[in-house]
């Protein structure tokens, strides 16, 4: 054939997801599928983040005592650093109901997500100390928040490697271009392979799902059977070249470039929604119009976890018109986290069932949350009531991947202000979530500047407690 | 005799004490167990965290990198090392141990001690346990070794790596050709590929002398400070913005970026380098008085670190900056992690929790600020600007005298703005209208205010306002319903606030005794009016060419306050409040300690600590202690920068971690020739230009990188001992700037200001809008914005750094994602087309194989082979058929057909730019042999 791909015809170059083989043609790649140290409960993750801050003591951390103190001074010292002035305590707007056999408590808000409460494992004692988005994101991602450090993504990339490698080990999906922007899923001194590869350019607003591409993917002009005339010269001048055939370096270079070119094939496969079906679609709320943003995100998700990458993240950011503060309810409290969980309820309720029916559920880590909680306190100011940020005790939650079902872990104080039992902080989530994955958190280090780097610093617990 | 040859001569009789040295560097081909090389690392790696400087996290009171604490008897009674006896040293008691519990280091802690490396340790206990400093905190020691080959080496350089090869018994590469050699050394110090004129004009010099004076012509190019000072701007972790939460602009840093590039160019030595970015506030002139404005520039070297904005505890805001500065500061200059200091004695460096703060009080004294720069092109501008303005100054004033004499001296009616009798406008006193009231609009609208003004006997009466307006807001005065001016209450007095107000003559009107109604418009919005005048007029004659002559000094001083020149700032630090501080426990601002006084590290300083004065931050001092080769850090920091020269033009330093010098750091692979030229760099009054050119000058600069060696890839694969030239992947910024320069369209402009792409909150248009910014720019990479956290991605592709930390060493990466871009970037493809166009529209290539041999003059500086002028040649007929196979299949139109030729001429090049494309795809475009 003369236009022949190394002999090999395209679709055997399309590496099967899920196969770990090493082929004959295959890049010595830093991205190989690693053997975990300890036993892995989850294969891969997928990150909810919720941008801004959700409101924990609106959405999952029932505090009945604020009914009781509407309105009157918190009755303990509060935060020595706030972000904004603070008030008095408010209750919430919303009433809470317990849902499914382990009677979860979520707020009326949710109407999708009570249908898989059994699943949730609820993280009550998430704490923190930094009360800025950027800082409090980065450290969410990162493990620091003052220094630009490798994201999980890339740290979990960089230990485990990656199952499908002709798609990125790490993709995040429609990312912000704030707070610590591509900070939150860079490599930072780890090898720039395990970078995030974002899916939609990162922005604020961030790029709509359905203006979601990987960048470089498609020639503007050159047709497949021409960038194979170009890659087979590139090869011939290969041969030519001095010494070149004795340099691995050089022979590395020309098969990156047989890569890539499967790389191209099996991206747009990925990112190809149209090949589900409308029960799916419906399932994920993408024949909604409120709906259909977050889910085509959600199922985009669980497209690239079927395809063994190995860390997703998807953001629910500034993505809608309304929407251009996320959950950062500083005012409006009501609307602004309404319509929040109008947007993602019924994809996100959609995405853990349909990872459980394809049986994804067991082996992936689903994590939702966001860089705080709010404050059960009201936020001084004019106009609709709002709460401020508040990292000193707020939920995160977590599914399937090796964690209890319908399980509540950890405790804040009666008024969800301090988390008082059971407190998890990031680093604390992070060694979790390695530990989940089969990686020692203490273990997994990378040398730079002289100093062995954790993503958990000099810190971090296993939560044990949560372990199925 | 060449300079270089007399300056080997002196310098060698006056360092070299006895070169009886016989083969090779002692240090480094000796059999005998040196503690800093052999034993410091594997304790350093093993032990050091639990058992080394940190006092803090020592356990069981036992310290291994001292001999004092390794040889002290422990609570159990034993001795962790007893020299000449490893029998009885329960170190190896420890590691040797089978019981798991026991076992030394803990499984958790760390990997356990291999066979071989206990064996030398065993060894370097039998020899008598000796420490030594570690090595680069020693003075500078060397011996120029003796070689056999005698008429190889250039220079006493080339006789350290000779004296390497020869004891291993291999020959250095011959020397590579001459097309080679010009390519490497344009890259090497321009970051630009030759072009084919230049490649002939060095072909062509066949006197002796030639690569000399290339050498010396590079060197004095303004594109080797690009070169060269990117290089530095690594080191300098320098950015456009703050990049760490949020993403604001540093407007200015540019200006830090464009003074390297002049310094470098200068060849400002490296010592007066490192203290204008210091304390290139503090410092006097000395030797430079030239460079009085630059060094105050050179300080935002301190300034432009990345920093979390939105940190909302000031005071951890503070020292995580200072923390930024320190880490930056320690890496760059003195190859030392600092800031592991920050929360506890470091781990493997003797560096103190105290020796930080000690340092952090001196930057804690000192402010970032952002400063006005009075360079003399602003002066110059700025002088000629008040020069024209004080003359319009002058003829208004002469209009001024005019309309007095013009005017009935007696009382004119004078009514305050907000004294109106109807309107919607708003009176503002506290603000715009502080201690004067003023009225304005309150948002957009039609804006009015009416006055009721009693004329106590007919005549003619001149109207004036008194207002201040930033921006034009023209409207109307009405008189009695008739509108008596409609081009009033125009012209910009230079601010909104009540310094600007000024008096404008708008109307000549003529009242009867009674009253009158005077109103005033405008909209949607009003200028900030604060009274009004009627005067009667004694002689109107001439009223309206005075008028317009004063309307028209108006209109030009408006427009001459346009051009006003901006005053240049730049980023920059002056002494703040001036104090020590007190150790952060745990690196805690909450949790304080003593207080240290502000000092330098007490071990890395080899004499006496400098004396800081109780009202200055001690910057000066800090600069001169870490160049100060004899009572300084000198020696440490001349063989930091040595070493990244040498990286520089080698690919690989001979220490690996250019940014760690210490413990942890990596060795030197050649001890004494780091040491020699720093030595050389120190007697060289810090020329940074003398040593790149005793390098390119040298034989191991030259050796070919094409040459195989079956026995020398046997013993050293990794080309350590240097035994041929290292093949090196062009940097992102090469590889982008040759691109556009093989197309002769780059634009050689040296420094400036910045493009100006959105940075803070950017949204994906934004994002969209910037990369056509970088996509359309012409000038070279250096000067492209480096938005922190949105560098270009053509840039971070090809392994950009990572500007929020300093970087001595950019990873080479070959990953799928750079080959993508080549593949299918527009940059890329554009670039392509552009030379397609040029080798295509040349007249004097008259066919195929011309203009292909054109190309590989153009990409590669030589001529191709026969084989490769026929693959290119199958390519392009192969590539022509795939087009017109696609295009034979839409061509129904008649159209068409009378189309044919200038389509086929369209075809031909699609297919020349995807063979461009190809090329610059290759190794070769992208590798410097």
């Amino acid at each position: 054939m003369a236009l022949g791909f190394g002999g090999l015809a395209l679709d055997s170059l399309l590496a099967q997801p899920g196969m770990t083989a090493p082929r004959p043609d295959a890049l010595p790649s830093p991205l190989a599928p690693q053997q975990t140290p300890l036993p892995a409960r989850a294969k891969r993750v997928i990150f909810l983040f919720m941008h801004g801050g959700p409101s924990h003591i609106d959405l999952f951390d029932p505090k009945p005592k604020l009914d009781q103190y509407d309105g009157k001074p918190l009755p303990f010292d509060g935060s020595r650093v706030t972000f904004a002035q603070r008030g008095n305590l408010m209750r919430s707007p919303w009433k809470f109901r317990r849902y499914g056999e382990s009677g979860i408590p979520m707020s009326e808000l949710w109407q999708s997500l009570p249908e898989v409460a059994d699943e949730i494992c609820m993280l009550h004692s998430v704490c923190e100390t930094n009360v800025a988005h950027g800082g409090a994101c980065m450290k969410l991602h990162t493990g620091f928040e003052s220094v630009v450090a490798p994201s999980i993504g890339s740290w979990i990339s960089y230990g485990l490697g990656t199952e499908n490698q002709n798609l990125p080990s790490f993709i995040t999906i429609c990312p912000t271009s704030l707070h610590g922007g591509v900070n939150n899923f860079g490599n930072a001194f780890l090898p720039s392979i395990h970078n995030g590869v974002p899916l939609g350019t990162p922005g604020y607003p961030n790029t709509l799902a359905k203006d979601a591409q990987f960048k470089y993917l498609r020639s503007p002009h050159a047709t497949r059977g021409q960038q194979e005339l170009q890659l087979e010269l590139l090869r011939k001048m290969h041969r030519h070249q001095d010494g070149a055939a004795v340099e691995p370096e050089l022979e590395n270079r020309l098969k990156s470039f047989e890569l890539a070119f499967r790389m191209q094939i099996a991206a747009p496969e990925a990112t190809d929604l149209s090949r589900e079906t409308q029960a799916t679609r419906r399932l994920y709320g993408i024949d909604n119009e409120q709906t259909e943003n977050f889910g085509s995100m959600c199922l985009l998700a669980r497209r690239f976890a079927e395809r063994g990458v190995r860390f997703i993240q998807v953001s629910h950011a500034h993505s809608l018109p309304f929407n251009n503060e996320q959950w950062d309810q500083h005012s409006h409290l009501k609307t602004g986290h309404s319509i929040n969980v109008g947007q993602i309820d019924r994809p996100i309720t959609g995405l853990l069932q349909d990872l459980k029916s394809r049986g994804l559920l067991d082996d992936t880590l689903v994590i939702w949350g966001g860089e705080f909680g709010r404050t059960p306190t009201v936020q001084k100011g004019d106009g609709e009531l709002g709460r401020d940020h508040h990292p000193e005790g707020f939920t995160m939650w977590m599914a399937g991947g090796g964690v209890k079902r319908g399980f509540r872990y950890g405790k804040t104080d009666e008024f969800g202000y301090y988390a008082v039992e059971d407190r998890c902080t990031i680093h604390d989530l992070h060694a979790t979530i390695l530990y989940l994955l089969g990686l020692d958190h203490t273990r997994l280090t990378y040398r730079h500047a002289g100093r062995d780097f954790r993503l958990t610093d000099v810190q971090g617990q296993v939560a044990e407690k949560i372990l199925l | 005799m060449t300079t270089v040859e007399h300056w080997m001569r002196s310098s060698i009789l006056a360092i070299v004490i006895a070169a009886t040295c016989s083969a090779a560097d002692a240090a480094d081909v000796s059999k005998s167990v040196d503690y800093n090389r052999d034993i410091a690392p594997l304790l350093a790696d093993r032990c050091f965290a639990c058992h080394g400087p940190d006092a803090s996290a020592r356990e069981a009171d036992l310290r291994l990198d001292t001999a004092q604490g390794a040889e002290a008897s422990l609570e159990s009674g034993v001795r962790a090392i007893v020299p000449h006896d490893p029998g009885s040293s329960e170190l190896i008691a420890r590691i040797e141990q089978s019981d798991p519990n026991l076992r030394m280091p803990p499984a958790e802690a760390g990997q356990a001690f291999a066979d071989e490396e206990i064996a030398l340790l065993k060894r370097w206990i039998a020899e008598g346990a000796s420490y030594r400093n570690h090595w680069s905190f020693e003075p500078l020691h060397f011996q120029i070794p003796e070689v056999e080959n005698k008429s190889w080496p250039a220079s006493g350089m080339d006789r350290f790596v000779l004296a390497r090869l020869e004891a291993a018994g291999l020959t250095p590469a011959p020397e590579a050709d001459r097309r080679t050699l010009v390519r490497r050394a344009y890259f090497g110090l321009l970051g630009l590929p030759p072009t084919p004129k230049q490649v002939q004009s060095f072909l062509n010099d066949t006197r002796p002398g030639a690569y000399e004076r290339l050498v010396d012509q590079l060197l004095d190019l303004p594109h080797f400070g690009e070169r060269w000072g990117r290089h530095w701007l690594d080191v300098a972790r320098y950015g456009d913005s703050n990049g760490g939460d949020e993403n604001h602009a540093y407007p200015h840093a540019w200006r830090y970026r464009d003074y390297v590039i002049r310094a470098i160019n200068d060849d400002v030595p490296y010592d007066r380098f490192v203290a204008e970015q210091l304390a290139g506030d503090l410092i006097g002139d000395g030797d430079f008085p030239e460079r009085s404005t630059e060094k105050l520039i050179g300080s935002g070297f301190l300034a432009i670190g990345m920093k979390i904005l939105a940190e909302q505890d000031e005071v951890k805001k503070r020292a995580d900056m200072v923390d930024e500065q320190l880490d930056t500061i320690g890496k760059a200059f003195l190859g030392l992690t600092i800031a592991c200091a920050r929360c506890h004695d470091h781990k493997f460096d003797p560096i103190s929790n105290e020796d930080y703060y000690a340092l952090a009080g001196i930057l804690h004294s000192t402010e970032q600020r952002e400063q006005s720069l009075e360079t003399p092109q602003f002066r110059d501008a700025k002088s000629e600007y008040d020069r024209k303005v004080s003359e319009i100054h002058k003829q208004l004033q002469a209009a001024g005298e005019r309309w007095a004499s013009m005017l009935d001296g007696a009382a004119p009616i004078v009514l305050e703005a907000e004294a109106f009798a109807r309107g919607n406008v708003i009176v503002d006193t506290s603000n715009y209208g502080k201690q004067i009231g003023v009225i304005s609009d309150p948002g957009k609208q039609e804006n009015f205010a009416e006055y009721d003004v009693e004329i106590p006997f007919a005549g003619r009466f001149v109207v004036e306002l008194r207002y201040a307006a930033s921006d034009s807001r023209p409207g109307r005065i009405v008189v009695d319903g008739e509108e008596v001016n409609e081009q009033a209450i125009q012209h910009v007095t230079g601010s909104w606030t009540p310094d600007s107000q000024t008096w404008f003559r708008e109307c000549l009107v003529e009242l009867d005794e009674g009253i009158h109604t005077l109103r005033i418009e405008s909209e949607p919005y009003m200028s900030h009016i604060d009274k009004l005048r009627i005067t009667r007029a004694q002689n109107t004659n001439g009223f309206q060419a005075l008028y317009n002559t004063e309307q028209s000094l108006y209109a030009s001083l408006s427009e001459l306050r346009q051009q006003r020149p901006e005053t240049p700032k730049m980023m920059a630090v002056a002494d703040g409040h001036v104090r020590n501080v007190r150790v952060h426990r745990r690196g805690s601002h909450l949790d304080l300690g003593e207080e240290v006084p502000r000092g330098m590290l007490q071990t890395v300083a080899i004499h006496a600590q400098p004396k800081l004065p109780s009202d200055k931050s001690g910057r000066v001092q800090l600069a001169r202690w870490l160049t100060d080769a004899d009572e300084g850090a000198g020696a440490l920091a001349a063989r930091v920068i040595v070493n990244r020269l040498w990286q520089g033009h080698f690919g690989q330093g001979l220490i690996d971690s250019p940014n760690n010098m210490g413990t942890m750091g990596a060795r030197p692979t050649h001890p004494q020739l780091l040491d020699y030229l720093a030595q050389r760099l120190i007697d060289e009054q810090w020329s940074m230009k003398r040593l790149h050119r005793l390098i390119l000058l040298s034989k191991t600069y030259r050796m070919a990188s094409v040459h195989t060696d079956p026995q020398a890839q046997r013993i050293d694969p990794e080309n350590r001992l240097l035994w041929r030239r290292k093949r090196q992947r062009l940097e992102a910024e090469a590889i982008r700037d040759a691109l556009i320069h093989v197309t002769d369209r780059l634009d050689t402009t040296i420094g400036g200001a910045n493009l100006m792409v959105t940075t803070s909150n950017p949204s994906a248009a934004d994002l969209r809008e910037n990369q056509r910014i970088y996509e359309d720019s012409l000038r070279r990479t250096i000067y492209l914005p480096v938005v922190r956290t949105n560098v270009y991605d053509f840039l971070t592709l090809f392994d950009f750094p990572n500007a929020a930390t300093s970087v001595g060493r950019r990873a080479k990466t070959t990953v799928p994602t750079q080959a993508l871009l080549m593949m299918n970037n527009p940059v890329v493809i554009k670039q392509a087309g552009q030379l397609a166009r040029r080798v295509m529209a040349d007249p004097k290539l008259v066919d195929d194989p011309q203009r292909i041999d054109r190309l590989y003059e153009l990409l590669y500086a030589r001529p191709p082979g026969q084989a490769e002028i026929d693959s290119a040649l199958e390519f392009l007929s192969l590539y022509l058929a795939t087009i017109q196979r696609s295009t034979a299949d839409e061509s129904d139109d008649p159209e068409a057909h009378a189309a044919e030729s200038e389509r086929s001429e369209s075809n031909r090049r699609r297919a020349w730019t995807a063979l461009c494309q190809t090329l610059v795809m290759s190794h070769e475009f992208v590798y410097i042999n």
